[in-house]
């Protein structure tokens, strides 16, 4: 309990922290978003005009005070509104979160679904034709950049084969090419790592006394090998999932599927300084729960941490 | 052997998956209904976070609001939800008489009432529209409409181009996802920065509109868009890929229109800097071979700019630039400036210069570096700076010479725009550029008084002869609107504003 109450106060503490740097850095990047409010580019402004705003706005005012105004409509719940489209920061990013939780959450399986019979097989049968196409894949992932697979991938699989559609969200249709895309170039990284932890899995002296204990070779397999080389895969997944959460811009624009990236990426642009808070505050409490859980499955795929850690 | 029967029966279920989809969509028949459905899908890069039509273009674009005034496809003002305007007192009270056959979506008329509450929202929500406006009351009376302002404006009437002016029931919520306007479609379903799927309007005040549905899409990749024509997946695409048109041209079953946009690339000088010399700018305009430029940076796909308004508005100067080393020479040596062992020296000085660019659009970054490297040529160094935000960077910052930039100099057919923001003090560009021209001031001025539209656009041109002269800010290109469409979609017209895109009058060959 007391350990429980002392990640909670860590916790708070963290995001405490987050939200006045992630302040003081957004307020201290040049230009804000009075001219963009203003349209300048499509209507006459007068610098006059320019000033009272970044009055009204309070961009005139001491940082300090800025974020004790933001902090305190945040314990009233409130993120504030966008000054692009005047909509609650909170309205904005939830409508966008769960296109980008699908999306991770299905790049997550095409990236299982590659790498993990991939990396297994090229360690099992090290330097036969598997290993070796393992080692190209993994090569070829980490080369193409992965807007160009995407590219490749519509003219393949939606102009030329017209099995899919090329863009766009609202069917399971929609997600298959984004998420092909997504899980193909992360499945390059987790084929090698999940390869080399298994080669070094296959070395150890419980591997050779579960062999000698005369366990069938899919048990040693599954039960000891594959479950001790998930431990540096659970650790680069938490990192990987925090990524896609935190949105995948490229994926999003080519596919013209509007994530949580996407939109904060323009808000960034346009000094939407309300969207581009909440974003972080947001992501700063998933990031943390992720790695709450990362850590827990670690005991759970190896309970002998567990153990450890009470003797 | 069961691991080989295992592993195909995997790879037959993954195989019959990706069939399973496509053939619901692509091999399966279509029910009779679906057969005689008209419906067309847009595919552009407009940005499209919100559909309140206060706050972004799309809803006009769609064809799901109107403005009460809009520009037509010679670049004149023309009436849309009002029949007649003037102004009695120069320009300081206008009258409005709104159309009494218009219904909103929802059934309502439209009266003066309407729009009155319409504008009023508008100002409230959007602090562009209050700033361009100067609306000090509103008054309605059946269906004339008097705005008062703050102060004369005489091109209020093109302000009320914008599509942010534009006309819905404010009493109806969600405003920002289903406006309820008047034009030929109404909003089904709106998800932001991908859809917005449109249903015809049965009532509409124009006559019935030809399409049944039609689905309006975003995509900011070019390539992507390009893509989507090919699949199918998109029937109108707006700016496919440049490196693709002429592919897309040699396709027999689309059509690619190519038609002169009305947005101007130019170089900014900085007054405050060495470019305050008229010879100086002079050399570097002529540094700039527009067709030279036009080529290698926008594949020929823009005219070149005679001045700062396109060919296409009656006000715009229609003069041939030319460029050449020789020429800019002459102008450096009647500056002053010496050449010695190959570097450009000004009042014993090396002529240094920077320049800033932004990457938003892309042929900006590459204007600069033709122009870096013909000033090169001359002796002049250029370092090349690109920034995120150009007008932040040059308000603020003393530290450059000259700017690429692109801009709508005249967004609703009406020079003063560019002018005011330019050339008069206070302007937004002008604190950038910091130009102070008594003759060009005292035309703008005059401008600014004036309500007799043929006598501003005279007024317009004076001005535009004496930029020119002066070379005050030098404009290189206006780049094409490019769109390619598949040839069974009928009476597209590609809108040189780019205000107007879904139309009563669009319409598709059904097979």
């Amino acid at each position: 309990m007391k350990n429980v109450g002392s990640r909670f106060l860590e916790f708070v503490l963290f995001l405490l922290v987050l939200s006045f740097i992630s302040f003081a850095f957004i307020k201290l990047a040049p230009g804000d978003p009075v001219m963009g409010m203003l349209k300048a580019d499509e209507v006459v402004v007068t610098e006059e005009q320019v000033d009272k705003l970044r009055e009204e706005l309070g961009f005139d005012k001491p940082i300090y005070l800025q974020y004790i105004n933001w902090m305190l409509a945040f314990f009233q719940f409130d993120l504030g509104y966008s000054y692009m489209t005047k909509q609650p920061v909170i309205e904005e990013l939830f409508s966008r979160l769960p296109s980008t939780l699908t999306l991770t959450a299905t790049s997550l399986v095409v990236m299982i679904v590659v790498a993990f019979p991939l990396g297994s097989l090229a360690a099992i049968y090290r330097n036969s034709w598997i290993d070796h196409v393992s080692r190209l894949f993994a090569l070829l992932g980490a080369s193409i950049p992965s807007f160009w697979l995407g590219l490749l991938l519509i003219h393949l699989v939606a102009v030329q084969l017209d099995l899919l559609p090329s863009m766009g969200m609202g069917t399971w249709k929609h997600l298959l090419l984004p998420s092909v895309t997504l899980g193909l170039a992360m499945a390059a990284v987790y084929v090698r790592i999940l390869r080399s932890s298994l080669l070094d899995s296959f070395g150890q002296d419980f591997i050779r006394a579960a062999k000698a204990r005369g366990l069938s070779r899919k048990r040693v397999f599954f039960h000891h090998a594959f479950r001790h080389s998930l431990l540096p895969v659970l650790t680069i997944f938490g990192v990987s999932l925090g990524s896609l959460l935190g949105g995948t811009v490229i994926i999003e624009v080519l596919f013209a599927y509007p994530g949580i990236g996407k939109l904060v990426v323009d808000a960034i642009l346009k000094r939407d300084y309300p969207i581009i808070q909440g974003y972080i505050f947001i992501m700063g409490i998933l990031v943390t729960v992720i790695n709450l859980g990362v850590d827990a499955s670690y005991h759970l795929v190896h309970p002998e941490l567990k153990r450890g850690k009470r003797r | 052997m069961k691991k080989i029967m295992t592993m195909g029966l995997v790879l037959g279920l993954f195989v019959s998956l990706i069939t399973a989809c496509s053939s619901s969509e692509t091999s399966g028949s279509p029910s009779s209904s679906e057969k005689d459905t008209k419906e067309v899908t847009f595919l552009s890069n407009f940005p499209s976070e919100t559909l309140d039509p206060h706050l972004n273009y799309t809803p006009v674009r769609a064809g799901v609001a109107e403005t009460l005034v809009k520009i037509n496809e010679d670049m004149e003002l023309e009436p849309w939800l009002a029949e007649e305007w003037g102004s009695e007192d120069d320009g300081k009270t206008w009258t409005f008489t709104i159309r009494d056959d218009v219904t909103f979506h929802n059934g309502k008329q439209v009266d003066a009432a309407m729009v009155k509450q319409s504008l009023e929202r508008n100002i409230e929500v959007s602090e562009a529209m209050k700033a361009a406006l100067k609306v000090e009351s509103i008054e309605a009376e059946g269906q004339r409409l008097t705005l008062i302002l703050e102060e004369a404006l005489p091109e209020l009437p093109s302000e009320l181009v914008h599509p942010n002016t534009a006309i819905v029931d404010s009493e109806e919520e969600a405003i920002g996802q289903q406006p309820v306007g008047t034009g030929p479609f109404k909003v089904v379903s709106f998800s932001p920065g991908s859809k917005v799927e449109l249903e015809r309007n049965e009532d509409y005040w124009d006559g019935k509109p030809k399409l049944d549905r039609a689905t309006f899409t975003f995509n900011e990749d070019a390539n992507a868009r390009t893509l989507a024509l090919q699949s199918g997946d998109a029937d109108i695409v707006y700016r496919p890929a440049i490196e693709s048109v002429q592919q897309l041209k040699e396709d027999d079953t689309l059509r690619t229109d190519v038609v002169p946009g009305v947005r101007t690339q130019m170089l900014l000088y900085n007054f405050n800097s060495v470019l305050a010399d008229q010879d100086i700018r002079k050399a570097f305009d002529l540094l700039m071979d527009r067709n030279d430029v036009i080529d290698s940076t926008l594949a020929g796909y823009a005219t070149a700019a005679g001045g700062p308004f396109s060919n296409e508005y009656p006000f715009a100067l229609i003069e041939e630039k030319d460029g050449g080393l020789d020429q800019a020479k002459q102008h450096l040596q009647a500056a002053g400036v010496e050449m010695k062992d190959g570097k450009a020296l000004l009042d014993g000085e090396e002529l240094s210069l920077t320049l800033l660019t932004y990457s938003y659009r892309p042929e900006l970054p590459l204007m600069a570096q033709i122009l870096q490297s013909n000033a090169k040529k001359l002796g002049i160094s250029i370092e090349i700076q690109q920034v995120e935000n150009i007008d932040e960077e040059m308000a603020k910052s003393e530290d450059w010479d000259l700017a690429t930039y692109s801009l709508l100099t005249a967004p609703r057919g009406d020079a003063s725009y560019f002018l005011n923001s330019a050339y008069k003090k206070g302007g937004s560009l002008h604190s950038a550029g910091r130009v102070n021209d008594e003759e060009l001031t005292r035309i703008i001025e005059n401008l600014n008084a004036t309500v007799e539209n043929e006598e501003r656009q005279k007024l317009a041109m004076a001005a535009n002869e004496v930029i020119n002269e002066k070379v005050l800010h030098s404009f290189i290109a206006h780049p094409s609107n490019v769109v390619a469409y598949k040839d069974s979609v009928k009476n597209w017209v590609t809108s040189k504003s780019e205000f107007y895109v879904l139309t009563k009058d669009l319409d598709v060959q059904l097979k």
